[in-house]
């Protein structure tokens, strides 16, 4: 079971990517199995089901009961992206963030002493040619996209799958939060490994003397929150995210090392630190779903930078 | 003079200076830490009120911090999520042990006319606003001369000196009349239709927020698809609020007598990039009809 497992993923994955989330979801045990599996064309809602056990689902545009065609699993749903998913025959796509550039307004910016020029703000966006040419382009190729959050309520299942992808399966520290101890690696090796195994390039950043050893890691893809994140740090040495502010956690980071408690820090942008849980989830979805065709492009760095 | 006496003399002559009054009172511009009526025996104004400031600080024998950061890691200072957090403990013990004291200067210093941030960070980049827009009052500048985003990503570097920017956009469009931000004062890029690119501090990443917070990268990355080519210079909140506090620096000694006053700077928190993270480039927003590298497992 486990061989055609194996030569099933291998199929499906670059030999980097299986290496890391392959052995990551052999981990997490069997993968899940739906009604519709062997259907040609199932709908957006039952292939959402294969995914209830790692991620929750929102509906963004278009129709849960649509037929898929073929799907897609994007980290980065730029309208670049979302051609190059409608030209390999996508009707289905799977992403970690809105193609429309953050959630709806919220009550408070509504109706808050800035609420003309939110209003204002987000009149624009809607009038811009890039939101009519996305709008457009989605209710032309009649695409349905869903927001996938990982689930949390155990442990976080996208820390654990940047863990896998960086070949720390197995080194989780119990507990509460998501810290790793794996052997041997440095603030100089970690910047190593998120360039190496992460994809990260000019958008990284980071907090720490390079030759430092580092016992254990905090894991927060996505951006790491303040409060939640200076309370798991205590009990780390380093923290491995992907967006962060500059006047909280990454000054606190920077305190700790003038405060003689060094904690180091490295942060690989938002999108990169997302995509081995998109990953896992490609995983199971074309576990659950091998005759829909799937398209999940590894997405590059969105920065560059020059030498200062 | 004390500190609580020099916060009245400040408030005074905003005011004389026709600096519209708050809405409500700040909750940013408040004493931060220490003895608000102990005598000034120096003060530094900086960008970010870090413990490496607090310790420069110190040595020079200056006890007051005009800061126009928080202290203690969330914009509104208050502490409690910390609780006997040991980088916070000792954060406050050496506050309290070299007797500084410690005032935020956040809103005031952007209700100014000009705003001082905006005005310092201009001047660090050697520019002029053509306009600055009723809301959100950042400057909209055109170019002395059409340049590449490369180039201009390099003039900003050069200007500012950072070295923990990051940039979007492709290297090569041509880039006429930029968009200036300070800090999370980001410009919205819908609401500057007429800008080619926003050099600007920091902004969130991803679609998390609510609007009219976005992910300005996205839309970046976007126009550029539907052949407006647009990009974003990302020079860090200490590479755009630190330097523009020379400018506070510099009102405040116009009419504080007989005090030392000096800008700190609190410096980019960032290490240098290590060999191979350099001239790297984007291929997500690429110009029409460049080719896009792709690994597409199917």
């Amino acid at each position: 079971m486990r061989r055609r497992l194996t030569t099933a993923l291998t199929t499906l994955l670059s030999r980097r990517g299986f290496c890391a989330a392959g052995g990551q979801a052999l981990a997490l045990g069997a993968l899940p199995t739906v009604a519709g599996a062997q259907t040609a064309h199932p709908t957006a809602s039952e292939i959402l089901s294969s995914l209830a056990r790692l991620a929750e689902t929102e509906l963004v545009a278009g129709r849960l009961d649509a037929p898929v065609t073929g799907m897609a699993l994007l980290a980065d749903p730029t309208l670049a992206a979302l051609r190059a998913a409608v030209a390999a025959g996508v009707s289905l796509i799977l992403s970690p963030e809105t193609p429309f550039y953050a959630r709806p307004m919220d009550a408070q910016a509504a109706n808050g002493p800035f609420a003309a020029m939110a209003a204002s703000t987000v009149a624009a966006l809607h009038d811009s040619p890039a939101y009519k040419a996305k709008q457009a382009f989605i209710a032309h190729h009649d695409l349905t996209i869903c927001r996938l959050t990982p689930r949390t309520a155990d442990h976080d299942l996208s820390a654990d799958a940047v863990a896998a992808r960086l070949g720390w399966t197995g080194h989780r520290v119990a507990g509460e939060h998501s810290i790793y101890a794996p052997p041997n690696v440095t603030v100089g090796a970690l910047v190593h490994l998120a360039r190496t195994r992460l994809g990260a390039s000019g958008g990284l950043r980071f907090i720490g003397d390079p030759a430092r050893r580092l016992g254990s890691i905090l894991i927060v893809p996505g951006t790491a929150e303040v409060v939640s994140t200076t309370r798991a740090l205590r009990y780390a040495d380093a923290l491995l995210t992907g967006d962060v502010r500059e006047w909280e956690v990454v000054t606190y980071v920077h305190d700790s090392i003038d405060a003689g408690l060094p904690k180091a820090m490295v942060a690989t942008g938002r999108i990169l630190s997302e995509q081995p849980f998109l990953e896992q989830c490609t995983l199971a979805v074309r576990q659950a779903f091998p005759r829909v065709p799937l398209h999940a492009p590894v997405q590059p760095d969105p920065f560059w930078r020059i030498q200062a | 003079m004390t500190p609580r006496e020099l916060v009245a003399l400040i408030d005074r002559k905003a005011a004389e200076e026709g600096t519209p009054p708050p809405a409500a009172p700040s909750r940013r511009d408040t004493f931060k830490a220490g003895n608000p009526d102990a005598p000034i025996t120096g003060i530094f104004t900086t960008g970010m009120s870090t413990f490496d400031v607090l310790r420069r600080a110190a040595a020079a024998g200056r006890n007051m911090i005009i800061t126009h950061e928080d202290t203690y890691f969330r914009d509104n200072d208050i502490p409690d999520f910390l609780g006997d957090d040991p980088v916070y403990l000792a954060k406050k013990a050496f506050i309290e042990r070299h007797g500084l004291i410690i005032w935020r200067d956040h809103d005031l210093a952007h209700r100014m006319r000009p705003d001082q941030l905006f005005a310092g960070q201009l001047r660090v980049l050697g520019w002029t606003a053509d306009r600055i827009d009723p809301a959100p009052r950042m400057p909209i500048v055109t170019l002395p001369k059409p340049m590449t985003l490369a180039d201009l990503t390099r003039y900003c570097v050069a200007r500012t000196g950072t070295h923990s920017h990051r940039v979007t956009g492709d290297p090569d469009m041509v880039v006429r009349r930029v968009a200036i931000g300070v800090g999370y004062a980001f410009p919205s890029m819908p609401t500057v239709p007429d800008v080619d690119a926003i050099v600007g501090g920091e902004s969130a990443e991803g679609s998390a927020s609510a609007l009219p917070t976005m992910d300005q990268s996205a839309f970046a990355a976007d126009m550029t698809s539907v052949g407006r080519p647009r990009g974003i210079i990302f020079l860090g909140h200490m590479g755009t609020e630190d330097a523009p506090m020379i400018v506070t620096a510099e009102w405040l000694r116009s009419f504080v007598p007989g005090i030392p006053i000096d800008f700190l700077p609190a410096g980019e928190p960032f290490h240098r990039p290590l060999s191979g993270f350099d001239n790297t480039l984007s291929r997500r927003t690429l110009a029409p009809g460049k080719p896009e590298r792709r690994r597409t497992r199917t």
